[in-house]
């Protein structure tokens, strides 16, 4: 919550707040439609929340659109990676899909603390340390310029260790948003191909609610990885991206 | 080899027949050898053989053979018998007076197939079992090579089966048959491939082609030398010419039909071709608690991939387990066998009679152009009370086995939205101008004090600028007296913290009465008085203790 707070005063405040009430009520009265429709809305206007995704998922499940709602929920879990009343969602969608995939990973093994935290999370505290370093350096800088006693051998390791540490958590919040820009598959089934165009051949079929990685991507296709290490080709059609920053567009 | 196989019975006499192959064709005649070791017959033993077989004599030889430093003589009687008519026979058996002993050699069975198709005058044909199967028959794929000429080398190029896959289970079959056509002898190879027709329709399979080498004829008689006698066949390929062919046959038409589709019963096996199947067992009665095992057979003339036995019915009074089933195929004589054995363990539930019902499998049949339903025979079983505990298995084996398993989610229903507070947008790209500012703010300020001080650090210490001037006088006397007024001046005007165009004899009286001097001595100097060389080690002196 307080992290939230936070985000509020760096500009993350409060959007669409109007249309995800209305997407909650109608989504308890059943209206999944009207209420799949309305957290769109809110996601239009901005308000990438993972509680968003969150009720967008669930509408979308409850139409039967097995793969747009992993995608959302995957979106909201990106977001909020302690949720887990959208993790037991995925999982017990999980269970209805006809492919049995490991999912994707969500960040490299060596940066194990996203595990917990989201990337702006992450991304705050990097900012904060760096801060913090640096600040330290200017108070030394200027206790310099006016002939004054130098800084602390302490002050220099606090400055030192706080500069190293935001890099570091720096450069995970920046592995954690790219590994995070997987995909799901949408369509009932797809082919996945070995090449774009008539040379490839047919690799394997995968079905709606596949959770896939993406390994490269042209405009209308895009080169989708499996966690056993499989490759191959896809309309890019077939796929919802789980970037939460991307438009969450349905394909007709 | 025949000596090595004969070392265990080297010292005991001994009849046998030796035949090289056991499969022959109508027309093919092959070598039978009656060998006696350590012993001796009188006269030329017989060979008796069947009907659709000719057995003459052709000779006989002798052979000493040392074991252990012990002697064997081994008497080979040679026959050449000839395949006249197709069937099953039998070659023997041999019954002889060995050495005062009668002996026996065991009768061979031979088979003798169809010949080959008679080619006429072409090196090279291609035939086809049926030109018109059914989708899922095998057809057995012929391509046949005759030549009477010695032969070095062939190379054989298989044609493109459109419309047919090849049977996976069986490898493509080559023989090779020694004929003779009105006394002249040939030689005959084949090679079958079993396919499986999967296309429909008017297919045609591409002509085949045979790279052959042979040895050429020479024409022009020359004195034979021994080193012909070496190398006269040429067996390094050093000085026998030879001349090769490419020899192709006609494509094989084949229109392969579809299986009627009306009349498929809905549990269709998937099997095309002419099956038999059995069931047999060893035992009528077991006790409760055991089990009896069944063996299945299934054979035919059709290919059995991909065939799965239909699974036993619950409830019957019994339980089944099935082992992995066997297939075993065999091309042969331009015909293809296939088998299926598996084995099926049967553990009753109810004691009394049991009846292991009949095992039904629907195949068509390409003979009748219908399908037919191919059964064993129902099975009955009398099954006795056990003994108690009979039945009930107790194992030791997996209790240090951890028996826990993954948590799993009971999975009733998604879970819902549980926030209802602010909603925005947090994702990181919202925040990312925020953050970067609120850490590199800080930096460029870091960054704007460092220069700071690095233009502070550039200014000159006047003091070490007074210094340098005293060092660069001027050479002429009127000049450096200038310069030294200007420098006494200056450094006055440094130590008093004034300005030194500004400065006046009052202000120096303020650094002592020397300074004064000095100021006064500078003034005579510049109208023609004083002593100018004097007045430069003071100013010297001043400057330097500013």
């Amino acid at each position: 919550m307080n992290v939230f707070i936070l985000a509020s005063l760096l500009g993350c405040g409060s959007v669409g707040q109007d249309s995800f009430d209305e997407g909650l009520s109608t989504l308890r009265a059943g209206d999944f439609n009207n209420a799949s429709s309305s957290f769109s809305e809110a996601l239009g206007q901005g308000a990438r929340d993972p509680a968003v995704y969150h009720g967008l998922g669930n509408s979308l499940y409850r139409l039967g659109k097995v793969g747009p709602a992993m995608a959302a929920w995957r979106r909201g879990l990106a977001l909020a990676p302690r949720n887990g009343d959208i993790a037991a969602n995925m999982d017990l969608a999980r269970k209805g899909l006809k492919d049995r995939l490991e999912p994707p990973t969500t960040h490299r093994g060596v940066f194990f603390w996203q595990s917990a935290l989201s990337p702006l999370e992450s991304g705050i505290f990097a900012a904060v340390a760096m801060a913090l370093g640096l600040w330290i350096m200017v108070v030394g800088r200027v206790k310099a310029l006016r002939r004054r006693a130098p800084l602390s051998s302490a002050a220099g390791w606090v400055a030192g260790v706080s500069g190293i540490l935001g890099v570091l958590v720096a450069l995970s919040t920046i592995d954690a948003v790219n590994q995070r820009r997987g995909a799901v598959i949408v369509a009932s089934v797809v082919d996945v191909r070995s090449a774009l165009g008539p040379s490839g051949v047919s690799l394997f079929v995968l079905h709606e609610g596949a959770e896939v990685s993406i390994a490269d991507a042209t405009e209308t296709h895009k080169l989708i990885a499996l966690a056993d290490g499989r490759k191959g080709w896809v309309t890019a059609r077939a796929l919802l991206t789980t970037d939460p920053s991307a438009a969450f567009v349905l394909a007709q | 080899m025949v000596i090595l196989a004969l070392i265990p019975a080297a010292f005991a006499a001994e009849v046998a027949l030796q035949i090289d192959t056991r499969e022959l064709v109508v027309g093919q005649a092959v070598p039978v050898k009656l060998q006696v070791i350590n012993g001796s017959v009188s006269g030329m033993p017989e060979l008796p053989v069947g009907a659709g077989l000719l057995a003459q004599y052709q000779g006989s030889s002798q052979q000493h053979v040392m074991v252990n430093f012990k002697s064997t003589r081994i008497t080979e009687y040679t026959y050449q018998v000839a395949a006249t008519q197709k069937g099953v026979w039998r070659v023997g058996p041999v019954n002889l007076v060995v050495s005062g002993e009668r002996m026996r050699a065991e009768a061979i069975e031979v088979a003798v197939g169809d010949p080959p198709v008679d080619q006429g005058g072409d090196p090279v044909v291609a035939t086809i079992s049926d030109d018109r199967p059914f989708v899922g028959q095998v057809v057995v794929y012929r391509f046949q090579f005759k030549y009477d000429r010695p032969l070095v080398n062939a190379r054989w190029t298989r044609p493109e089966f459109l419309g047919f896959v090849e049977e996976v289970n069986t490898e493509a079959n080559q023989r090779e048959f020694q004929m003779t056509d009105g006394g002249r002898p040939y030689t005959v190879q084949t090679i079958e491939v079993p396919l499986v027709a999967a296309g429909t329709g008017m297919q045609t399979i591409s002509p085949a082609t045979l790279t052959a080498q042979f040895k050429a004829e020479r024409r022009k008689k020359r004195s034979r030398r021994s080193i012909d006698d070496v190398f006269g066949n040429s067996p390094f390929g050093l000085r026998g010419s030879t001349e090769t062919l490419a020899l192709v046959t006609k494509v094989v038409p084949v229109d392969i039909q579809p299986l009627p589709m009306d009349e498929q019963p809905a549990d269709f096996s998937g099997l095309v071709g002419q099956f038999k199947a059995t069931m047999k067992t060893g035992q009528t009665e077991v006790k409760m608690g055991e089990s009896v095992t069944l063996e299945y057979t299934l054979t035919g003339d059709g290919t059995l991939a991909g065939f799965g036995l239909p699974k036993a019915k619950e409830g019957a009074g019994f339980r089944i387990y099935d082992d992995e089933p066997e297939v075993a195929t065999k091309l042969a004589d331009g015909r293809f066998r296939s088998r299926l054995t598996l084995r099926r363990a049967v553990v009753p539930e109810v004691v009394g009679p049991l009846t292991i019902p009949s095992i039904d499998v629907i195949t068509f049949s390409p003979k009748k152009q219908t399908y037919v339903t191919v059964s064993t025979r129902p099975f009955q079983l009398q099954v006795a009370p056990g003994e108690e505990g009979g039945g009930v298995v107790t194992s030791y084996v997996d209790q240090d086995i951890d028996k826990r398993t993954a948590v799993e989610s009971t999975g009733e229903d998604i879970l819902p939205v549980s926030r209802a507070g602010g909603v925005g947008n947090r994702t990181v790209a919202a925040a990312f101008p925020y953050m970067a500012g609120g850490a590199l703010f800080p930096g460029i300020v870091w960054i704007l004090l460092g220069f700071v001080g690095l233009v502070s650090g550039r200014k000159v210490d006047p003091k070490t600028a007074l210094k340098a001037r005293l060092k660069a006088l001027p050479a002429d006397p009127a000049p450096r007296l200038a310069a030294l007024e200007s420098l006494f001046r200056d450094a006055a005007a440094l130590r008093l913290g004034v300005p030194a165009p500004s400065l006046s004899l009052q202000q120096v009286e303020g650094l002592g009465e020397d300074a004064v001097a000095l100021y006064g001595d500078l003034e005579r100097v510049r109208y023609g008085g004083g002593d100018a060389e004097s007045l430069e080690a003071r100013v010297r002196r001043f400057v330097g203790a500013s």
